[in-house]
Protein backbone atom coordinates (compact mmCIF):
# COMPACT_ATOMS: atom_id res chain seq x y z
CA UNK A 1 0.00 0.00 0.00
CA UNK A 2 3.06 2.22 0.18
CA UNK A 3 2.93 4.82 -2.55
CA UNK A 4 -0.87 4.91 -2.54
CA UNK A 5 -3.25 7.22 -0.70
CA UNK A 6 -4.75 4.26 1.14
CA UNK A 7 -4.32 3.56 4.82
CA UNK A 8 -4.73 0.32 6.73
CA UNK A 9 -7.25 -0.02 9.55
CA UNK A 10 -7.18 -3.30 11.46
CA UNK A 11 -10.11 -4.93 13.20
CA UNK A 12 -9.55 -7.83 15.58
CA UNK A 13 -11.99 -10.66 16.23
CA UNK A 14 -9.93 -13.65 17.46
CA UNK A 15 -11.48 -15.61 14.56
CA UNK A 16 -14.87 -15.40 16.30
CA UNK A 17 -17.52 -14.88 13.64
CA UNK A 18 -19.81 -12.85 15.91
CA UNK A 19 -16.97 -10.54 16.92
CA UNK A 20 -15.93 -10.27 13.29
CA UNK A 21 -19.40 -9.12 12.32
CA UNK A 22 -19.32 -6.46 15.04
CA UNK A 23 -15.88 -5.37 13.87
CA UNK A 24 -17.04 -5.15 10.24
CA UNK A 25 -20.08 -3.08 11.19
CA UNK A 26 -17.80 -0.62 12.98
CA UNK A 27 -15.25 -0.50 10.15
CA UNK A 28 -17.93 0.11 7.52
CA UNK A 29 -18.83 3.38 9.24
CA UNK A 30 -15.44 4.64 8.09
CA UNK A 31 -16.58 4.04 4.49
CA UNK A 32 -13.53 1.97 3.56
CA UNK A 33 -12.48 1.43 -0.05
CA UNK A 34 -12.21 -2.27 0.63
CA UNK A 35 -12.32 -4.90 3.31
CA UNK A 36 -10.13 -7.97 3.56
CA UNK A 37 -11.40 -10.73 5.82
CA UNK A 38 -9.04 -13.37 7.19
CA UNK A 39 -10.15 -16.99 6.91
CA UNK A 40 -13.21 -18.45 5.25
CA UNK A 41 -15.42 -18.82 8.31
CA UNK A 42 -17.75 -15.84 8.39
CA UNK A 43 -21.26 -15.19 9.62
CA UNK A 44 -23.93 -14.89 6.94
CA UNK A 45 -24.14 -11.15 7.52
CA UNK A 46 -20.38 -10.77 7.17
CA UNK A 47 -20.17 -12.25 3.68
CA UNK A 48 -19.35 -9.68 1.04
CA UNK A 49 -22.68 -9.94 -0.77
CA UNK A 50 -24.32 -8.67 2.38
CA UNK A 51 -22.12 -5.62 2.63
CA UNK A 52 -23.45 -2.22 1.80
CA UNK A 53 -20.25 -0.38 1.07
CA UNK A 54 -20.52 3.14 -0.21
CA UNK A 55 -17.68 4.63 -2.12
CA UNK A 56 -16.60 7.94 -0.53
CA UNK A 57 -16.03 9.59 -3.91
CA UNK A 58 -19.53 8.96 -5.19
CA UNK A 59 -22.41 11.34 -4.83
CA UNK A 60 -25.15 8.77 -5.27
CA UNK A 61 -24.51 7.24 -1.90
CA UNK A 62 -27.85 5.52 -1.96
CA UNK A 63 -26.75 3.30 -4.81
CA UNK A 64 -25.05 0.13 -3.75
CA UNK A 65 -21.62 -0.68 -4.94
CA UNK A 66 -21.26 -3.98 -6.67
CA UNK A 67 -20.27 -6.53 -4.06
CA UNK A 68 -16.84 -7.98 -4.53
CA UNK A 69 -15.77 -11.39 -3.45
CA UNK A 70 -12.23 -12.23 -4.43
CA UNK A 71 -10.39 -14.95 -2.57
CA UNK A 72 -6.65 -15.43 -2.03
CA UNK A 73 -5.50 -18.43 -0.07
CA UNK A 74 -4.53 -22.06 -0.18
CA UNK A 75 -6.09 -25.46 0.49
CA UNK A 76 -5.53 -26.39 4.16
CA UNK A 77 -6.84 -29.93 3.73
CA UNK A 78 -4.69 -30.65 0.67
CA UNK A 79 -1.58 -29.29 2.39
CA UNK A 80 -2.18 -31.39 5.50
CA UNK A 81 -2.83 -34.48 3.40
CA UNK A 82 0.33 -33.88 1.38
CA UNK A 83 2.52 -33.53 4.49
CA UNK A 84 0.98 -36.60 6.15
CA UNK A 85 1.40 -38.75 3.04
CA UNK A 86 5.04 -37.75 2.69
CA UNK A 87 5.66 -38.51 6.37
CA UNK A 88 4.11 -41.96 6.00
CA UNK A 89 6.07 -42.66 2.82
CA UNK A 90 9.29 -41.50 4.48
CA UNK A 91 8.66 -43.81 7.44
CA UNK A 92 7.79 -46.71 5.15
CA UNK A 93 10.99 -46.20 3.13
CA UNK A 94 13.08 -45.98 6.32
CA UNK A 95 11.53 -49.20 7.65
CA UNK A 96 12.17 -51.01 4.36
CA UNK A 97 15.78 -49.80 4.33
CA UNK A 98 16.27 -50.91 7.91
CA UNK A 99 14.80 -54.35 7.20
CA UNK A 100 17.04 -54.80 4.15
CA UNK A 101 20.18 -54.32 6.25
CA UNK B 1 -10.16 -24.03 -1.33
CA UNK B 2 -13.13 -25.08 0.71
CA UNK B 3 -14.61 -22.85 3.35
CA UNK B 4 -14.76 -23.92 6.95
CA UNK B 5 -12.76 -24.18 10.10
CA UNK B 6 -9.07 -24.29 9.28
CA UNK B 7 -8.10 -26.79 11.97
CA UNK B 8 -10.98 -29.05 10.91
CA UNK B 9 -9.88 -28.84 7.27
CA UNK B 10 -6.32 -29.74 8.21
CA UNK B 11 -7.51 -32.67 10.30
CA UNK B 12 -9.65 -33.79 7.36
CA UNK B 13 -6.58 -33.81 5.09
CA UNK B 14 -4.59 -35.73 7.66
CA UNK B 15 -7.33 -38.36 8.03
CA UNK B 16 -7.52 -38.71 4.25
CA UNK B 17 -3.77 -39.39 4.10
CA UNK B 18 -3.96 -42.05 6.80
CA UNK B 19 -6.95 -43.71 5.16
CA UNK B 20 -5.26 -43.62 1.76
CA UNK B 21 -2.07 -45.22 3.10
CA UNK B 22 -3.89 -47.77 5.24
CA UNK B 23 -2.64 -46.38 8.55
CA UNK B 24 -4.50 -46.52 11.82
CA UNK B 25 -5.47 -43.38 13.59
CA UNK B 26 -5.43 -43.08 17.36
CA UNK B 27 -8.06 -40.42 17.15
CA UNK B 28 -8.64 -36.73 17.10
CA UNK B 29 -7.97 -34.64 20.11
CA UNK B 30 -9.91 -31.48 19.71
CA UNK B 31 -7.97 -29.49 22.23
CA UNK B 32 -8.58 -25.99 20.95
CA UNK B 33 -9.87 -24.65 24.23
CA UNK B 34 -7.52 -26.58 26.44
CA UNK B 35 -4.49 -25.63 24.37
CA UNK B 36 -5.40 -22.00 24.45
CA UNK B 37 -6.22 -22.21 28.12
CA UNK B 38 -3.41 -24.28 29.50
CA UNK B 39 -0.81 -25.53 27.07
CA UNK B 40 1.17 -27.45 29.68
CA UNK B 41 -1.86 -29.38 30.86
CA UNK B 42 -2.89 -30.11 27.27
CA UNK B 43 0.57 -31.48 26.53
CA UNK B 44 0.57 -33.61 29.65
CA UNK B 45 -2.69 -35.18 28.52
CA UNK B 46 -1.56 -35.65 24.92
CA UNK B 47 1.87 -37.07 25.76
CA UNK B 48 0.32 -39.24 28.46
CA UNK B 49 -1.85 -40.79 25.78
CA UNK B 50 1.18 -41.35 23.58
CA UNK B 51 3.02 -43.08 26.42
CA UNK B 52 0.01 -45.27 27.07
CA UNK B 53 0.05 -46.39 23.44
CA UNK B 54 3.67 -47.04 22.51
CA UNK B 55 2.84 -47.76 18.87
CA UNK B 56 1.93 -44.17 18.11
CA UNK B 57 4.37 -43.00 15.43
CA UNK B 58 3.45 -39.39 14.90
CA UNK B 59 1.46 -36.51 16.29
CA UNK B 60 0.15 -34.11 13.69
CA UNK B 61 -0.80 -30.79 15.24
CA UNK B 62 -3.16 -28.57 13.30
CA UNK B 63 -1.53 -25.52 14.77
CA UNK B 64 2.08 -24.61 15.35
CA UNK B 65 1.74 -23.64 18.99
CA UNK B 66 0.66 -27.14 19.96
CA UNK B 67 3.41 -28.82 17.96
CA UNK B 68 6.23 -26.64 19.26
CA UNK B 69 5.13 -26.95 22.86
CA UNK B 70 4.89 -30.70 22.47
CA UNK B 71 8.52 -30.85 21.30
CA UNK B 72 9.52 -28.72 24.28
CA UNK B 73 7.58 -30.88 26.72
CA UNK B 74 8.43 -34.35 25.39
CA UNK B 75 11.82 -34.73 27.18
CA UNK B 76 10.06 -34.35 30.54
CA UNK B 77 8.17 -37.53 29.65
CA UNK B 78 11.28 -39.36 28.53
CA UNK B 79 10.10 -39.16 24.93
CA UNK B 80 12.79 -38.54 22.33
CA UNK B 81 11.73 -36.72 19.19
CA UNK B 82 11.81 -37.93 16.47
CA UNK B 83 13.09 -41.39 17.54
CA UNK B 84 10.21 -42.25 19.89
CA UNK B 85 7.65 -39.94 18.39
CA UNK B 86 7.52 -37.77 15.29
CA UNK B 87 5.81 -34.39 15.53
CA UNK B 88 4.53 -32.38 12.59
CA UNK B 89 2.93 -28.97 12.64
CA UNK B 90 1.19 -26.50 10.42
CA UNK B 91 2.09 -22.87 9.87
CA UNK B 92 5.87 -22.48 10.17
CA UNK B 93 6.05 -19.64 12.63
CA UNK B 94 9.52 -18.41 13.57
CA UNK B 95 9.81 -20.58 16.68
CA UNK B 96 9.42 -23.72 14.53
CA UNK B 97 13.02 -23.26 13.38
CA UNK B 98 14.34 -22.19 16.78
CA UNK B 99 13.27 -25.20 18.81
CA UNK B 100 15.36 -28.40 18.88
CA UNK B 101 14.70 -30.51 16.99
CA UNK B 102 13.22 -28.11 14.46
CA UNK B 103 9.61 -28.64 13.50
CA UNK B 104 8.67 -30.32 10.24
CA UNK B 105 5.68 -28.35 9.06
CA UNK B 106 3.66 -26.71 6.30
CA UNK B 107 4.80 -23.19 5.53
CA UNK B 108 1.90 -20.85 4.99
CA UNK B 109 2.60 -18.00 2.60
CA UNK B 110 0.91 -15.40 4.74
CA UNK B 111 2.92 -12.47 3.40
CA UNK B 112 2.09 -13.40 -0.17
CA UNK B 113 -1.61 -13.81 0.63
CA UNK B 114 -1.78 -10.36 2.17
CA UNK B 115 0.24 -8.82 -0.63
CA UNK B 116 -1.93 -10.30 -3.35
CA UNK B 117 -5.15 -9.36 -1.55
CA UNK B 118 -4.02 -5.72 -1.45
CA UNK B 119 -2.86 -5.90 -5.08
CA UNK B 120 -6.29 -7.13 -6.13
CA UNK B 121 -8.01 -4.36 -4.20
CA UNK B 122 -5.70 -1.75 -5.72
CA UNK B 123 -6.28 -3.12 -9.22
CA UNK B 124 -10.00 -2.73 -8.67
CA UNK B 125 -9.84 0.70 -7.04
CA UNK B 126 -7.28 2.29 -9.31
CA UNK B 127 -7.86 0.55 -12.65
CA UNK B 128 -11.39 -0.72 -12.34
CA UNK B 129 -10.24 -4.30 -12.79
CA UNK B 130 -13.08 -6.74 -12.24
CA UNK B 131 -11.98 -9.01 -9.41
CA UNK B 132 -15.39 -10.47 -8.61
CA UNK B 133 -15.24 -14.24 -8.12
CA UNK B 134 -11.46 -14.13 -8.52
CA UNK B 135 -9.99 -17.12 -6.69
CA UNK B 136 -6.24 -17.39 -6.30
CA UNK B 137 -4.34 -20.27 -4.71
CA UNK B 138 -0.88 -19.19 -3.50
CA UNK B 139 0.00 -22.73 -2.48
CA UNK B 140 2.15 -23.85 0.44
CA UNK B 141 5.55 -25.35 1.09
CA UNK B 142 6.53 -28.36 3.16
CA UNK B 143 9.52 -27.61 5.37
CA UNK B 144 11.55 -30.60 6.57
CA UNK B 145 13.32 -30.27 9.88
CA UNK B 146 14.31 -32.75 12.57
CA UNK B 147 11.00 -33.45 14.31
CA UNK B 148 9.60 -35.82 11.68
Amino acid sequence: MHGTDLQLIVGESSYETDLEEVSIRKLIRWRPDGIILVGTNHSAASRPNHFVVRHPGRRDLGQLERPIQALVGFDNAAAAQDLAERLIDKDTAASASSAAR
Amino acid sequence: MKPGNRAANRARGFRAALAGRGCARLGDRSSYESFLGDLRQANRVALGEVLARPRVDCVFATNERSAISMIATAPQFGISIPDDLAVAGFGDIEAAALIAPGLTTVRIKGDQMGYRAIELLLAHLQKGTDIAAHVEDVGYEIVWRGSA
